[in-house]
């Protein structure tokens, strides 16, 4: 998986690597960031609520949705992890090979999560609330 | 202000697209779905529609043919996510105006969609926000239709893919096949073009596949054939649907397994060639009439440009003409005008069967036969029915030759057509003096066309020397025409 293995690590231990965006500094993009690490926080979750149920149709959706926003907001390695998902769920490859990178998808966003809060101090507490 | 829709399910992404557009100067509204789409665009005209493909479980292109049917003044750009060029394609293929990847750079898309909806009267011509210009290529126009091709032509420009070119005779099918190859990164190899119609079955077999010394009796030395030449580079298969039955089989399994197998070789050999084809005809119709393998038909058309006619982009017409005026008027060292608006006017209402192939031809027949530093209409449309009686032969040609047509009606179509072809193919010849390329480049053919119709008539190059007492100079290049008879 190309994605995958050009993915770095953004967890050591209990620490989460700050992932930032190419347009952190974009005023356009970096007050959108919170909704955005939140949305993907909240999609990767259900991605792998979906790979348990073994709902490839709802997984491809939304890998798809991630694929989308996250080269848009500047995370291109995320994009291209979403697309293996994406290509992987419609190509019906088993769920032992999606399951990774899922869990890849979960740490970066995890890392997104730390970037934003690094730049917005009431993220943590904002992204707690259910705001859908 | 220009005002925007977009169209796509996901909020994160609207968002961010619709406060860049914004920052960009348009006006912009949002839908999720295509139920919403609708619902505000019955409310309000759009400029531009951005729709996505995925929304959800529904395709978002599905929509195209009723926004092209009751949104005609709404531009369509469909967003992809990188690499999904094949959704772009059949989006256009529908009428879609282009295709934003909205994963890219955000500046692209802006710079995409100001190119296109800049107001009307300030478009200078055909250019696509990548910078990609018609005009470098030989696509001259500012029409949509035309636009819509070059729009293909960049979206391909990464592409390797094999890509079947459909359209009228004369629309400009090879002339795209070597923008497609300008453009891409085979650009720097040979490409090569051969139309499949006009050589004989074994003949285009061995330009093909090449051959072995001794495979056939005039085969006197090993002679490569164009899938090798052009190995790294792109083969233009023009015609393909006038290629033989037998010979499509041999086709698709090069396109199989990309090796070809010279005749009267037993190794084949591997090769990396694009191939582009082309046709005038509805390849899905010779399909199912058990005139073209449907195998192959899959294989050659992964992607699809279809030109359009030139009575369907005619305000293409007047760019045009001028376009070929400054080309035959610096190559026959001559300085007619430009037509006035009435000619311009006519000559854009004539629907030009032979697209523009035939309208080179009128303006080359126009400067040509023009006297008196203008363009008349009855030089231009010689032969089309218009009247011909007071139109003075040009300097140099034959006086018989208006007469020479009134006896052509006396005769049956099949004859007048055989008798016109071989007065057609002398005075090619004479014009190119005996040089096939220039002869196949003037009449817009290739030279196996010219070769073809020497062999027809019995032409050869001592015959047409004897005749000529101008010694007219062949190219040396007459041994195809007597040779390779296996």
């Amino acid at each position: 998986m190309k994605a995958l293995e050009a993915t770095r690590t953004v967890t050591d231990g209990g620490h989460v690597e700050p992932l930032w965006s190419t347009y952190m500094d974009d005023p356009v993009v970096r007050p959108l960031l919170p909704a955005f690490a939140k949305a993907l926080d909240e999609r990767v979750k259900r991605m792998g609520l979906m790979l348990s149920a073994g709902d490839f149709v709802e997984l491809a959706r939304l890998a798809h949705m991630v694929r989308g926003a996250a080269g848009s907001y500047g995370y291109s390695q995320i994009a291209d992890l979403a697309g293996a998902v994406e290509t992987g769920a419609r190509a019906g490859t088993q769920a032992s090979t999606i399951t990774p990178l899922v869990s890849e998808l979960a740490a970066m966003g995890a890392g997104v999560s730390a970037a934003v809060a690094s730049i917005d101090p009431n993220f943590a507490e904002w992204n707690s609330l259910n705001l859908e | 202000m220009t005002r925007l829709l977009l169209v796509d399910d996901d909020p994160c992404l609207v968002e961010l697209l619709a406060a860049r557009l914004r920052g960009a100067g348009f006006d912009c509204d949002a839908a999720e779905n295509l139920p919403e789409m609708f619902e505000l665009m019955r409310r309000g005209r759009y400029d531009a529609v951005l729709l996505d493909v995925h929304l959800g479980e529904e395709d978002g292109t599905s929509a195209l043919p009723v926004l092209m049917r009751d949104h005609p003044f709404s531009r369509v750009f469909v967003m992809t996510a990188r690499g999904s060029v094949e959704a772009a394609v059949r989006a256009m293929e529908q009428g879609a105006a282009s295709f934003l990847v909205k994963d890219g750079e955000p500046e692209s898309i802006v710079r995409k969609l100001r190119s296109f909806l800049v107001p009307e009267g300030t478009a200078t011509g055909t250019a696509c926000a990548s910078g990609l210009r018609g005009e470098d290529f030989g696509l001259i126009g500012h029409s949509p239709a035309l636009a819509r091709v070059l729009e293909m032509v960049d979206i391909l420009r990464d592409v390797d893919s094999r890509v079947l070119i459909t359209g009228e005779s004369g629309t400009g099918k090879e002339v795209v096949a070597k923008a497609l190859h300008s453009t891409s990164k085979r650009a720097s190899r040979r490409f090569e073009a051969i139309n499949c119609g006009a050589i004989p079955e074994n003949l285009l077999e061995s330009e093909l596949f090449g051959h072995k010394r001794g495979a056939f009796t005039d085969a006197k030395s090993d002679h490569k054939g164009f899938f090798e030449t052009c190995s790294e580079g792109t083969l233009f298969l023009d015609e393909i649907g006038e290629m033989p039955l037998a010979l499509q089989v041999k086709l698709l399994r090069v396109l199989q397994e990309s090796r070809v197998t010279p005749v009267g070789s037993n190794q084949s050999i591997k090769v990396n060639t694009r191939v582009i084809t082309a046709t005038n005809r509805s390849l899905e119709e010779e399909v199912r009439a058990g005139r073209f393998r449907e195998d192959l038909f899959y294989r050659i058309s992964v992607l699809k440009i279809h030109l359009p006619s030139l009575r369907e982009r005619r305000d293409d017409i007047p760019l045009l003409v001028n376009h070929f005026l400054g080309i035959y008027n610096a190559r026959f060292s001559k300085s007619v005008a430009a037509p006035t608006g009435e000619l311009m006017a006519r000559l854009s209402a004539w629907d030009w069967p032979g697209n523009i192939r035939e309208l080179q031809n009128a303006v080359e027949r126009g400067v040509v036969l023009s006297r008196d530093g203008q363009l008349h209409i009855e030089h231009m449309l010689e032969g089309h029915g218009l009247d011909v009686v007071g139109v003075e032969p040009a300097a140099g040609s034959s006086a018989s030759t208006a007469a020479a047509f009134v006896d052509y009606l006396a005769m049956p179509l099949s004859e007048a057509k055989e008798n016109f072809e071989k007065y057609y193919l002398r005075e090619l010849l004479k014009i190119s003096r005996g040089n096939i390329s220039e002869a196949a480049r003037l009449c817009g053919r290739y030279r196996a066309d010219i070769y073809r119709l020497m062999m027809k008539y019995g032409m050869t190059r001592e015959a047409m020397l004897a005749e000529d007492h101008s010694g007219m100079e062949f190219a040396g290049q007459d041994e195809v025409v007597k040779g390779r008879g296996h």
